[in-house]
């Protein structure tokens, strides 16, 4: 696997913490969020911000779509889970999440069917080889995740499918970005971009950022060397006095995106008003929501669901971590009554999340590429 | 379980894995993962990808063709 040695490569990797240390004014802090959460992941599994110069601070943005989902949207999906006949399907990476009264797998140990699927079109195939059950097929994710659900929809209305619903819980990146730009609170300097959202979205879309709040975003790949070259990007940014969107991932990621991705996602999708984040309360523009044409395969119109929701959990501090105010670690419940086997937030569930990462690679090694 | 796997997670998108496309059969094609896996994908959303090229593969789904072949399998 050439490209990825040649994107751990530790002398690389070394040459590049030099060259950040030579841009960064000592006099100042500089702090740059990371949007997406394989980042984050990256950043804690390689040890990158041990080889940072201590000004930098790199602040764990909510590009974890599980752990930004409040508890509420779980409780909903659950409900349906609990209907009579229903078949629920989620990817592997949901059925620890827990919602007020368990997660879909303590769901499955008192009786609902509970399937875990690769691919909404696995769902849709369990859909099609039962058609006399009503088939849910829990929709989560950015826009990268949110173009295959617009396929497998679209596919289900060609074939004419009667018995599959989609429980839309689609969120977008820009409309999370701005809002935290807009929070009195939150100082951020600069942002490494999402690699993998921006092969559909482009990079035109994060201009806002440069053009109305004057800082930079370079859109990243994902290995430790990617990393530390788009915060050497970033730094020449600022030491110039410029904001602008650059691509350091262009082997992989072309400057327009993809347009058929968009034009599928415009056909099935409609933005929602305002949508809740876990942490950064409601989001205006900031989700999906399935089209009046589509409506068949809406679960939310289709499947009545009975059962309260309830609110995250009061001591669970999920929220300040997500916003980059406090870190991981500094919540009461990390290490202790959270952790990755009783994870009482999300961000200790996903692989994704800051705190199962944090928790995960606690001793990891400086630049280990491992 | 692949390197890409271990670190990734379904729901967020850096799951997402490249593959060269080996052969076309409508709106599926059969395709091959940086771990030698052959995997089937849709292809709805990359018109222009043919066998050959590299996509980004999401759950599945090709979400976009990929300039630079980025895995050498
Ligand atoms: S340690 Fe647990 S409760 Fe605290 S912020 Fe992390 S996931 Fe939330």
């Amino acid at each position: 696997m050439k490209y990825v040695d040649e994107f751990r490569d530790a002398r690389t990797i070394r040459r590049l913490a030099d060259e950040i240390a030579g841009l960064v004014d000592p006099g100042r802090t500089y702090r740059i969020m990371e949007i997406c959460g394989g980042h984050t992941h990256s950043i804690f599994r390689f040890g990158l911000s041990q080889l940072l110069p201590d000004n930098i601070d790199l602040i764990h943005g909510p590009g974890c779509p599980v752990c930004v989902l409040p508890m509420g949207r779980m409780d909903v999906g659950l409900a349906m889970a609990e209907q009579d006949g229903l078949i629920f399907t989620a990817f592997g990476d949901m059925m620890r999440v827990p919602g007020s009264t368990g997660s879909p797998l303590e769901s499955k140990a008192r009786g609902a069917d509970i399937r875990m699927v690769y691919s909404p079109l696995d769902a849709l195939k369990i859909a099609q080889e039962n058609p006399e059950r009503p088939v849910m097929f829990f929709a989560i994710g950015f826009e990268t995740t949110a173009p295959s659900t617009a396929v497998t929809i679209m596919r289900a209305k060609a074939a004419g499918v009667g018995n599959f619903f989609v429980f839309c819980n689609h969120i977008l990146v820009n409309p999370a970005i701005r809002a935290l730009l807009d929070m009195d609170d939150m100082r951020l300097d600069a942002f490494i971009g999402p690699g993998h959202v921006s092969t559909v979205i482009g990079c035109e879309p994060y201009r806002f950022i440069a053009e109305d709040y004057g800082r930079p975003i370079v859109v990243s790949g994902f290995e430790p060397v990617d990393i530390m070259q788009s915060i050497a990007m970033i730094l020449r940014q600022m030491k110039d006095g410029t904001a602008k969107v650059e691509n350091q991932y262009s082997r992989a990621l072309p400057w327009e995106g993809n347009p058929a991705a968009r034009a599928a996602l415009d056909l099935v999708f409609e933005t929602r008003d305002s949508f809740e984040w876990r942490g950064l309360g409601r989001i205006p523009h900031s989700a999906y929501a399935i089209r009046e044409e589509f409506a068949e395969f809406d679960a939310e119109k289709q499947i009545g669901v009975h059962g309260q929701t309830f609110p995250d959990p009061v001591e669970a501090q999920c929220g300040d971590v997500l916003k980059g105010a406090i870190k991981p670690r500094d919540c009461r419940l990390f290490g202790n009554a959270c952790t990755p086997e009783t994870p009482v937030g999300a961000l200790m569930v996903s692989s994704e999340g800051a705190c199962a990462a944090q928790y995960k690679y606690a001793d990891v090694t400086i630049g280990s590429t491992d | 379980m692949n390197d890409q796997q271990a670190r990734s997670c379904s729901v967020c998108a850096d799951a997402a894995e490249h593959a060269v496309i080996e052969s076309i059969a409508g709106s599926d094609a059969r395709a091959v993962t940086a771990t030698g896996e052959t995997v089937t994908i849709a292809i709805d959303l990359v018109p222009d990808a043919g066998v050959g090229d590299t996509v980004l593969v999401q759950q599945g789904v090709a979400i976009g063709r990929v300039p630079r072949r980025e895995i050498q399998p």
